[in-house]
């Protein structure tokens, strides 16, 4: 592996402005590691090649002073962000000749900071699908154990990153589809609060909780980004202290039928916060167990809605498991709509006024279990998939209900020596203070820079 | 999802699944198999019984869907 590769995006970003590499270099590098790697992985879709050498070349010839903050950095996305003149999949093949006239204005600030996004990334069909399978375009395999999930929906976003294929990748979360696939592949990845970053010009499933978010290799990456995606400040609020802030630990539902290892992992990530001056308490969380239920009565009437006329259509042509969560939106009546947005606003305030108002942000793992093998999780639609739904998704969903950020980073390995992740949550807009916490811990534990044996022995 | 569990659900009485396909097609026009018809009569049950109780003694009337919104943007608590 080219060792450029291995860099986090803020350090590949200080080599392409002093010159000492090339944005062509580097998208070289980024290109050949897919060719190389990316057979056994099954991350990308398609690669926007001439483009994006196109743009390298430009952007070799701006003059240092004038770089923008991502300039040069090789980037790829879930495809299911427009880009004008170029294929969205979607996730789904049927679209593949499908050709965008918009560009999502995400990937407009991305253009304007000097970025190189070049690749599009498999996903869930249709962004519905926390494990990475995919019918059309095949299964997306952790860099770590190939066997076990990545995670999704924006399953090729975590694994690409993992893989160091790119430096940095867009994903959407609207149940957990940007923190599962980093959870499950060792990097980091930020849900945002609800509606801070634009939902214009990318595939929909639920305006209420869609949620697009970054996925890079640490912290500090990710507050760069979000420095263009939304505004500066973030990763100036990286270099400040956290000594002194508090970290919550639930007593209730974010403890409960954890496995022993994910038990061991978060008791221990306690103790690293603990060592860099964090004073743990403990908090009374709300009842989080109908959220999930309130959750779905939200975001499946809105999908089903979105895309009622590919289900009337052909709905044979819909993958099984899309189709089947589809139809569940029609099941819901607009009534229980209408009550789940208002029961919602009272969970928020239930959680800004208790638990986040007596500590900084709360720690709780990402998963309730290890990264599970694929072959446990298939399922395309009935009770089986609602019930690996709900194991998988049971602690990132309640963000999507409730609407706050969070941020998930990699905690250690299990036993099969198989990422395992911790998730920080705060208060709506205090995503400089998540990224904050983030970058000290893994200042701390180092456990981000942990590659895939696969990397290692290439 | 059986007559019971759907009662202890929160709703009066079972829906058959022919009633079920028969909402789905006349409705939105979705024609379900026997089994999707099965699994989607146990959707509406379980999904509206998870509301109701979700919602049982909760004041909704003066909470307004927009409130959340404003909480999100750090307005403050709004009923």
């Amino acid at each position: 592996m080219n060792q450029l590769l291995d860099l986090t995006l803020c350090e590949a970003a200080t080599h392409l402005r002093n010159g000492d590499v090339s944005a062509a270099e580097l998208l070289e590098a980024a290109i050949a590691a897919v060719e190389r790697h990316d057979p056994a992985i099954n991350a990308v879709i398609g690669i926007e090649g001439e483009r994006a050498m196109a743009e390298a070349h430009a952007l070799d010839a701006v003059p240092r002073d004038k770089r923008g903050l991502l300039h040069g950095v090789p980037l790829a996305h879930k495809d299911m962000f427009y880009r004008a003149d170029e294929v969205c999949t979607f996730g789904s093949a049927p679209r593949g000749d499908t050709r965008m006239d918009r560009t999502s204005p995400l990937l407009r600030r991305l253009d304007g900071a000097g970025a190189v996004s070049f690749a599009r990334l498999n996903m869930a069909a249709f962004a519905m699908g926390p494990t990475g399978h995919n019918p059309d375009f095949g299964r997306c395999r952790n860099p770590f154990a190939p066997e076990r999930i990545t995670g999704g929906s924006s399953s090729g976003s975590g694994a690409a990153v993992a893989a160091r294929f790119a430096y940095g990748a867009l994903g959407s979360d609207t149940g957990g589809s940007v923190r599962l696939p980093a959870a499950c592949c060792g990097v980091v990845g930020l849900k945002p609060t609800q509606g801070l970053l634009p939902l214009d010009n990318l595939m929909g499933l639920s305006e209420s909780l869609d949620c697009p978010g970054p996925i890079a290799r640490s912290s500090r990456d990710l507050a760069r980004l979000m420095d263009v995606l939304d505004r500066p400040g973030h990763e100036a609020a990286t270099e400040q202290g956290v000594r002194g802030l508090r970290i919550g630990l639930p007593t209730s539902y974010y403890g409960d039928d954890l496995h022993p290892e994910v038990q061991a992992n978060i008791a221990a990530a306690v103790e690293v916060f603990r060592q860099i001056g964090i004073e743990p308490v403990l908090v009374d969380v709300p009842d989080h167990r109908p959220y999930a239920d309130l959750a779905d009565a939200i975001w499946k009437p809105e999908a089903a809605a979105l895309h009622l006329p590919a289900l009337q259509a052909d709905p044979a042509a819909l993958p099984d498991q899309a189709r089947a969560r589809l139809t569940q939106g029609l099941a819901t009546s607009a009534v229980d709509y209408i009550r789940a947005r208002r029961l919602r606003t009272l969970a928020l305030r239930q959680m800004i006024e208790g638990p986040l108002a007596q500590c900084d942000a709360m720690l709780v793992p990402a998963m309730r279990q290890p990264v599970p093998l694929a072959s446990e999780v298939e399922a395309t639609g009935g009770d089986s998939m609602r019930r690996n739904l709900e194991a998988l998704t049971a602690f990132s969903r309640p963000l999507n209900f409730l609407g706050l950020p969070g941020l998930v980073t990699p905690s250690g390995l299990d036993s099969n020596g198989v990422p395992l992740s911790v998730q920080l949550i705060a208060l709506p807009r205090r995503e400089s203070l998540l990224l904050q916490l983030g970058c000290a811990f893994e200042r701390e534990a180092g456990f981000n820079r942990v590659r895939p044996a696969m990397l290692t022995d290439s | 999802m059986s007559r019971m569990e759907s009662e202890a659900s929160g709703c009066a009485a079972g829906l058959a699944p022919e009633a079920a396909a028969a909402y789905a097609l006349a409705v939105h026009g979705i024609r379900l198999t026997g089994e999707e018809a099965e699994w989607f009569a146990a959707e509406m049950l379980r999904g509206a019984g998870a509301v109701q109780r979700a919602s049982a003694g909760m004041a909704l009337f003066d909470v307004q869907m927009a409130a959340f919104d404003a909480l999100l943007r750090g307005e403050g608590p709004t009923p």
